[in-house]
């Protein structure tokens, strides 16, 4: 802004007296003088107008977050400071060429809209950066802009340029440089407001954002916890079947992906058949309850050796066991077959102490043998239902059973196979060779001490 | 500064409408203004008074309210008087061009006076 300064200086001093002539040249100097004064005073009043309203601008302007709002409060000042009717200020995005804002007032009827459309059209055709300077070397009496005296290009950020315009001031006095330099700093202030409110846009977007994703995740967080209820419910459940099902078909279902039972598959093994001598004549004499307690004690004994020795029990009887040993190689699993039985005999022996009622320990008899057999589920359907067993099937179950059967007062005995599988580590003796039921040709029986 | 709330009371005096802005004067002011405008229109007034608080803060943001206000009210061929600025807000209005809209009286009685005798 250009220096306010006093031209005419009066050379007047008190008590001075003074010729008619000079004094009439005072006068007139004084009179001079007073309408400088009186016009410095009107050009202070308006800068300091102008002054207020760039402060005023500033505050109203940052105390908003809405960018229309920000506009139309900027369009106010601009026209209130300088006494103008009608103005518009429109906000291009440069990325897109697009014009994104525009806030018009005091425009009559369709005209708005009419200047957006036509900045746009301009703006397409000619490109942005040209059009701003185009728009400068324009007369606006010739452009879609006539209604508008005064329009000021400006680039507000990387991504907006700003286009304001104004009518001509009720006052009629033209736009001057200082005019140009206060709308260039309240754009200026527009400029940081605008950037703030898009800022904050951008944070209120990403909150509506996180919120959502936040609400996605409470909705998904209370499936999981139903899903992990239902999950609980069923491992309840299949905690409690498992106590009635092999662990192997539990370890096999478990590995499955699927969940889907096991197929048959044929492979080596060995099976142990366990059988508690005398039962029935020990139901009669002790009774079932006691009788049940000495079965079930035992059975949960013979229970750790067998476990110990990785062998699977798939299937009982009141007074029997049918045990699986699995371990791919067949020594091993005749070997863990063998060392179970005899962990049996050894236990059996050590807690009939705890029965007053037996005068000696249980004759628990056992067969052994090991070979290629038919392994997997089989399911029996009836009209009834439907009802699935895990186990071994074919001659070599067979065959286990009926060794298992020839024992008496407590004998450990097992087929040739097993007895040449732990050879190495034990020593079977040859009880002789037997004609099993149901078993064509005679079998070589041996016996454990 | 805070800005104290518009309160704008609607009087008749014979022919002319009174308009009592009460409150400071800025770009917040424009719903009340044109609200009370939109009103007083109702009885198709030809003389309408603008009465301002002395101690009111009018700012750019009013004065562009006002000059929309006053443009509507040349529109509609009314004779618009104004009253109650401070002496700096006479020059304010004057400097800004309002006065080629309406005419500044002294006292509200100035007014009524001299624009019932219109």
């Amino acid at each position: 802004m250009e220096p306010l300064e006093l031209t005419h200086r009066p050379q007047l001093r008190p008590g001075t007296h003074l010729p008619k002539d000079d004094l009439h040249v005072q006068v007139e100097q004084l009179t001079a003088s007073l309408k400088q004064a009186e016009e410095v005073r009107a050009e202070l009043d308006r800068r300091i107008f102008h002054l207020r309203t760039l402060y005023d601008a500033s505050k109203d302007m940052y105390g908003s977050v809405e960018i229309d709002a920000i506009l139309r409060n900027f369009l106010l000042m601009c026209m209130g400071n300088f006494g103008v009717v009608t103005g518009f200020i429109m906000l291009t995005n440069v990325e897109f060429v697009e014009v994104e804002r525009f806030i018009a007032l005091g425009i009559q009827d369709a005209a708005p809209l009419s200047i957006r459309m036509k900045w746009q059209e301009i703006i397409s055709q000619k490109g942005l950066y040209e059009s701003m300077t185009a728009i400068k070397g324009m007369s606006n009496s010739e452009s879609f802009l006539s209604p508008f005296t005064l329009t000021l290009p400006f680039i507000m950020a990387e991504d907006t340029a700003a286009l304001l315009g104004l009518s001509a001031k009720l006052a009629g006095d033209v736009y001057t440089q200082d005019d140009k330099e206060v709308l260039y700093t309240l754009l200026n202030n527009l400029s940081v407001a605008v950037k703030y409110a898009k800022s904050f846009e951008e944070i209120q977007r990403l909150n509506k954002d996180l919120e959502e994703r936040n609400s996605e995740l409470t909705r998904t967080l209370k499936e999981l916890k139903e899903s992990l209820r239902k999950i609980e419910i069923l491992e309840k459940v299949k905690a409690n079947l498992c106590k009635f099902i092999p662990t192997t078909v539990s370890r096999l279902i478990d590995k499955s992906q699927t969940g889907a039972m096991p197929e048959l598959e044929e492979r080596d093994l060995s099976v142990l058949f366990l059988d508690i001598e005398g039962y029935t004549g020990l139901c009669e004499r002790l009774g079932d309850s006691t009788v049940h307690d000495i079965i079930e004690r035992h059975f949960s004994v013979f229970m750790d050796a067998i476990y110990r020795n990785n062998g699977d029990i798939v299937e009982t009887a009141g007074d029997g066991l049918m045990v699986l040993f699995m371990h791919e190689n067949p020594e091993t699993n005749a070997l863990e077959a063998v060392r179970a039985a005899l962990s049996i005999k050894e236990r059996t022996a050590r807690i009939s102490k705890e029965f007053s009622q037996l005068y000696r320990p249980l004759d628990v008899n056992m067969g052994i043998n090991s070979g290629r057999a038919l392994l997997g589920a089989a399911k029996f359907e009836s009209i009834t239902g439907s009802r699935w067993t895990y186990t071994a099937r074919g001659t070599l179950t067979n065959v286990a059973a009926r060794i298992g059967a020839l024992g008496s007062r407590g004998s450990l005995l097992m087929s040739k196979t097993t007895a040449e599988r732990v050879k190495e580590h034990l020593s079977p003796v040859l009880l002789g060779k037997f004609k099993l039921k149901n078993v064509s040709e005679e079998v070589e029986v041996f016996e454990l001490k | 500064m805070n800005q104290r709330s518009n309160d704008i009371k609607i009087e008749t005096h014979g022919d002319i409408i009174l308009l009592d802005i009460r409150g400071d004067v800025t770009a917040l002011s424009e719903p009340s203004l044109n609200s009370a405008y939109k009103k007083a229109k109702e009885s198709s007034p030809k003389k309408i008074v603008l009465k301002f608080e002395e101690a009111a803060y009018i700012n750019s943001g009013g004065i562009a309210v006002l000059i929309q206000v006053l443009a509507q009210t040349r529109r509609n061929n009314q004779k618009i008087g104004i009253t109650g600025l401070s002496e700096h807000f006479k020059k304010v209005f004057t400097m800004v061009g309002i006065t080629r809209f309406a005419t500044i009286y002294p006292t509200l009685q100035d007014a009524l006076s001299a624009m019932s005798a219109m």
